[in-house]
């Protein structure tokens, strides 16, 4: 993979008054900028209007602390017993999961189930993964590179992550009946969403998350409702609910590691801090040879899929789903589909910055 | 005394004149000068600084897939149909080449069914906490995408040719390899990613 360089990240740290969003401070117009100067002064008001304000307080003073507070909420939801109820909120979608997770001196094992609509359960055993959906009578085989998912949190080591992220905290609050600290994560720039974290004072696992729009409001969220934490749990609750699977179909989602690079593919500029973590080759949707680049911050993600062939009746164009932003268009001979958790623009930067040399032969 | 007072003594058609100030200034449509009468009368009247923050609301509900807030959708939402209700139907012709004022002419000129519309998608996001909504749990991109009452009203909608399945193929393929996602995203697309050399008999 041919990473040029990356814009320097910006290095304002200067909080806004009232605690909204910082990509609230960015006046697009000098009458915007007055009005915005006149709210400050116009305490009672400037409240109401900022729904989403939230008064944080003392930032994290280093990066290493930053770091070092991150990786423990990931290593809590690796490295313990826990058991609970968490709710997906986006929009006006709502869907409830279980979640199992044991582990044992042969790594974690996890069950989550999900509540709502289609009946379907993962059954995951370290990187290898398993779904079930008794409806249709199939198991959906998986082995992946990794398999984190709430409540972990990262998808790579947040070892610059403060350069993005301006991370301070927000008090303490209840969640799911437990004493949780809250964190907020500010985007330093426009080109990443913000998040708000509360993770449990005592064993640190993450208990509550929320994705920050541009207007400083959330625009998803993970919650859990009730959760048991630590003490032992019985391997059955960990296995899968149907007992017999004779007669299933099994289909296997194939993840090849492959070097894209190789193939002729770079993005020349990325969004500042999206680095390469991870380039497979998949098959789905009925079509194999997918190539998927996926770049991330370290919160956030954003993946390329690259295709020989437009997919039957696609069109160039974007498209949204809650905190998700796609862009869809030919490059040449190949059909991109450039899919991730950050704002459209970033998405379309990354889009515009993706090229393609073919190999000498 | 100030703008706001003045507003407020002012006739029912004043207080309408004062609603659409504060709906231009929320859009960003106003000088200085202009700006600070609102300001004035905003500090001066509860009910002008009501409005101001539905009107934030409203623009915020129709622009963007938000997580709703548990507890002041009903209320809010009886205002926003109100102050819909209440709103001229300004018909005019639209100005060419003033972006400006895009907004301005959508939100005081949009076409009866655009309104509805903007209603309905009101509506619609706020229902999901109480609501009984029974359709399927992962409505289609393309329906998140449609109902923006500005958007709608502007720009084509991309996606509305795509089969929406084939786009939560790409989200789901995406939230695999996202640890801050909900697993559930990938759940909800069909078993599509299979070869039938790899179908075999469960163990």
């Amino acid at each position: 993979m041919t990473v040029a360089s990356f814009a320097s990240a910006p290095t304002d740290t200067t909080r806004i008054a009232s605690g909204a969003h910082p990509a609230q401070a960015a006046p697009s117009t000098s009458s915007f900028m007055h009005a915005w100067s006149r709210c400050l002064s116009a305490a009672a008001l400037s409240m109401c209007a900022m729904g989403g304000a939230w008064a944080a307080d003392p930032s994290v003073e280093t990066s290493r602390d930053a770091v070092a507070l991150l990786s423990r909420i990931q290593q809590a939801a690796q490295r313990q017993n826990y058991s609970g109820t968490y709710v997906h909120q986006q929009g006006n979608q709502m869907q409830s999961s279980r979640v199992v997770h044991m582990i044992d001196k042969t790594g974690e094992h996890e069950k989550l189930e999900l509540l709502d609509g289609q009946e379907r359960e993962f059954i995951r055993n370290n990187e290898d993964v398993r779904c079930y959906v008794p409806d249709s009578k199939l198991v959906l085989v998986e082995k992946r590179a990794r398999y984190d998912t709430f409540p972990a949190l990262l998808t790579t080591e947040p070892d610059d992550i403060d350069r993005y992220y301006q991370l301070s905290f927000a008090g303490t609050d209840r969640v799911a009946g437990r004493v949780a600290q809250e964190i907020v994560l500010d985007a330093r720039d426009r080109q990443r969403y913000g998040y708000r974290l509360w993770f449990d004072r005592d064993t640190s696992l993450l208990l509550k998350a929320q994705t920050i729009g541009d207007r400083g409001t959330p625009i998803e969220q993970l919650a859990f409702t009730e959760i048991a934490i630590g003490g032992a749990i019985d391997p059955s609750r960990v296995r899968p609910t149907a007992a017999n699977t004779d007669g299933w179909r099994v289909e296997t989602n194939r993840m090849i590691p492959v070097d894209l690079a190789k193939a002729g593919w770079s993005v020349a500029q990325p969004v500042p801090g999206f680095r390469p973590v991870m380039t497979v080759r998949r098959a789905f949707g009925g079509r194999e040879d997918i190539g998927q680049m996926v770049y991330s911050d370290g919160l956030a993600a954003i993946s390329i899929f690259i295709e020989p062939v437009a997919p039957e009746g696609a069109v160039e164009g974007d498209a949204t789903k809650g905190p998700v932003n796609i862009v869809m268009r030919r490059h040449g001979d190949f059909w991109l589909t450039i899919v991730g958790d950050a704002p459209a623009t970033s998405i379309r930067q990354m889009a515009s910055a993706i090229d393609y040399k073919p190999p000498a032969k | 005394m100030n703008a706001g007072q003045n507003i407020d003594r002012n006739a029912p058609a004043a207080a309408e004149d004062a609603r659409i100030k504060v709906s231009a200034f929320v859009d960003g449509e106003l000088d200085d000068a202009e700006v600070d009468r609102v300001i004035d009368a905003l500090l001066a009247s509860d009910d002008l600084a009501d409005f101001w923050a539905d009107a934030h609301r409203a623009g915020d509900w129709m622009r963007s897939d938000e997580v709703i807030g548990v507890g002041h959708g009903g209320a809010f939402l009886r205002r926003f149909s109100a102050t819909f209700a209440g709103e001229p139907p300004i018909v005019a012709p639209k100005r060419k080449g003033l972006s400006r004022s895009r907004r301005f002419w959508i939100r005081t000129g949009l076409p009866g069914a655009s309104v509805a519309a903007a209603l309905v998608v009101v509506a619609w996001v706020a229902l999901p906490i109480g609501g009984d909504d029974k359709s399927s749990p992962v409505p289609s991109v393309a329906i998140i995408q449609a109902p923006k009452a500005d958007q709608a009203a502007i720009q084509p909608t991309e996606f509305k040719t795509v089969d929406p399945d084939r786009l939560s193929d790409y989200l789901a393929a995406h939230r695999d390899v996202t640890p801050f996602a909900y697993r559930g995203a990938a759940a909800a697309r069909q078993a599509s990613f299979t070869t039938p050399a790899d179908a075999s008999p469960a163990p």
